[in-house]
């Protein structure tokens, strides 16, 4: 069922040119060189280390390591990570 | 996500949690409409920046899931605000000093005057103040332009006047005119510019009037620059061409004797007045509305006496500012003798010195005598020096030539 909901919703996008991200709840990550990550459309954090941070995402979650990492600023949507980071990884 | 003046006008604290699995917090938070900055993991704490008014909400989170809350830092106007609030003059004191110094940078309070040469500061001032500008004026009180014409007009011997504010200091930049030398170039005459005898003549262009050996007064012509052609007897019988004399500038030197004389004297017994030694000094503060007097009050009063006062006052809008060191000191007389020898003495170098006053540069000094001309009987000692010297005398004179005549 809700695989259907998200097949109508991707076709709509597609047919509409609208982005993605805004009708079916994906993340958007823009990293600017090796520090600073801009992520939208998270769901909340799992964990958070230096070292690592599991932030929830509509569909599995997201995976970023690296050394000193910290949450720059947080708000319900949107977030942006400092730090060296070295893998970011998508869990399903 | 640029909120940082929000937060400063709305006041920021940074808190730390302290509890087990200390990342719900931030969820937690989030879910509430809390936005977090600086989030930093610490060894089983979490500390992030919030603003002042979330932190009720951060309160009662802390108390629910039974996490320890602590405020380390807080910052922001809503602080400052309450610093504000404690020290009540400290806001109104700095609007206070602003505005003070936004008024009395209105005002001029250093004048500068440069390039000038023969005309005086004080006389510049001076007219700068009769157009308005002076220091204390207001710098709307005055027009650059209108002073700089003012200037102009007053003092003929300036050709340009410039002024230039800058803040509360005004410049004064002057050029003056140059006037054409009196170096004569036309027709002249060489006259005598002193009484004297004539010792050497060399004349280079000209006519010479005088003779070695002649003596001379003052304004006489001693090489004429009126030049007469020489008449030539003519024997061939043919007509001769009548000639008209040459107008020349006259050229040469006259060296002549000239004789100098000064006169000294120096009385027997003298008057002198001398400082006892007993002063007084007063120090006043002035205001346009009242005197201060930090010393000296009642000044003692002598017979004689002698003041001095030092005042360093500013000219401002209301009056004078500033204060004033005067100073009161006794004096007496003293009756002075001077023996024969002393009052010659100071006659003596009297006399040389009006002597000397009186001496132009002459080239070479001839003689000098002193001539005692007292009488035994005077209670004063008089003398009289003469010098008698070698000098060029003769001065260029033009010729006023009427251009219509002949």
């Amino acid at each position: 069922m809700e695989e259907k909901r998200e097949k109508i919703n991707q076709a709509i996008a597609d047919m509409l040119e609208i982005p993605r991200d805004l009708v079916l709840d994906i993340p958007r990550l823009t990293v600017i060189g090796q520090q600073e990550l801009y992520l939208e459309n998270h769901k909340g954090i799992i964990e958070y280390d230096l070292q690592r941070i599991r932030i929830s995402l509509a569909r599995g979650f997201l995976e970023v390591e690296g050394e000193g990492l910290e949450i720059k600023a947080i708000v319900p949507d949107e977030m942006i990570i400092y730090g060296q980071i070295r893998v970011i990884r998508y869990h399903e | 996500m640029k909120i940082r003046w929000a937060d400063y006008f709305g006041g920021f604290l940074v808190v730390v949690f302290r509890g087990r699995y200390p990342e719900r917090i931030i969820n937690l938070a989030l879910s509430r409409g809390i936005f977090l900055q600086d989030v930093k993991k610490g060894d089983g704490e979490i500390s992030f920046r919030v603003r002042a008014s979330s932190f009720k909400a951060l309160e009662s989170l802390a108390e629910e899931h039974n996490y320890q809350l602590e405020v380390v830092d807080k910052g922001g106007l809503p602080f400052y605000r309450q610093l504000l609030l404690r020290r009540g003059m400290l806001l109104p004191g700095a609007l206070i000093f602003i505005l003070a110094l936004y008024f009395l940078s209105s005002f001029v309070w250093f004048l500068e005057v440069s390039g000038n040469r023969q005309v005086s500061t004080g006389q510049i001032l001076k007219c700068a103040a009769r157009h308005g500008l002076y220091e204390g004026a207001h710098k709307r009180n005055f027009s650059k332009n209108s002073v700089e014409e003012g200037i102009i007009r007053d003092l003929g011997v300036l050709s340009y006047v410039g002024i230039e504010v800058s803040g509360v200091k005004a410049r004064i930049e002057v050029v003056e005119k140059v006037l054409p030398g009196d170096e004569v170039t036309g027709p002249c005459h060489l006259v005598a510019v002193r009484d004297g005898m004539v010792d050497s003549l060399l004349v280079l262009e000209g006519q010479a009037l005088v003779a070695e050996g002649a003596t001379v007064s003052q304004g006489d012509i001693l090489i004429s620059g009126i030049v007469f052609p020489l008449q030539v007897e003519e024997v061939s019988g043919e007509e001769t061409v009548p000639s008209h004399p040459r107008l020349v500038r006259a050229r040469g030197h006259i060296k002549a004797r000239v004789w100098y004389e000064g006169y000294g004297e120096w009385p027997l017994f003298q008057d002198k007045v001398v400082l006892t030694g007993k002063e007084a000094e007063r120090i006043v503060i002035q205001t346009p509305w009242k005197h201060f007097y930090l010393r000296g009050k009642e000044l003692p009063r002598f017979k004689q006496a002698e003041r001095q006062a030092s005042d360093y006052l500013w000219s401002t809008p209301w009056g004078k500012i500033g204060w004033q060191t005067q100073v009161i000191r006794e004096k007496k007389v003293v009756k002075t003798s001077y023996s024969e020898e002393e009052a010659l003495e100071q006659a003596q170098s009297r006399a040389l010195g009006s002597l000397q006053k009186k001496m132009h540069q002459a080239e070479k000094i001839l003689d000098t005598r002193l001539e005692l001309v007292s009488s035994p009987t005077e209670p004063m000692i008089r003398v009289k020096a003469y010098c008698e010297t070698l000098e060029e005398i003769g001065q260029a004179q033009p010729i006023n030539v009427d251009k219509n005549a002949g």
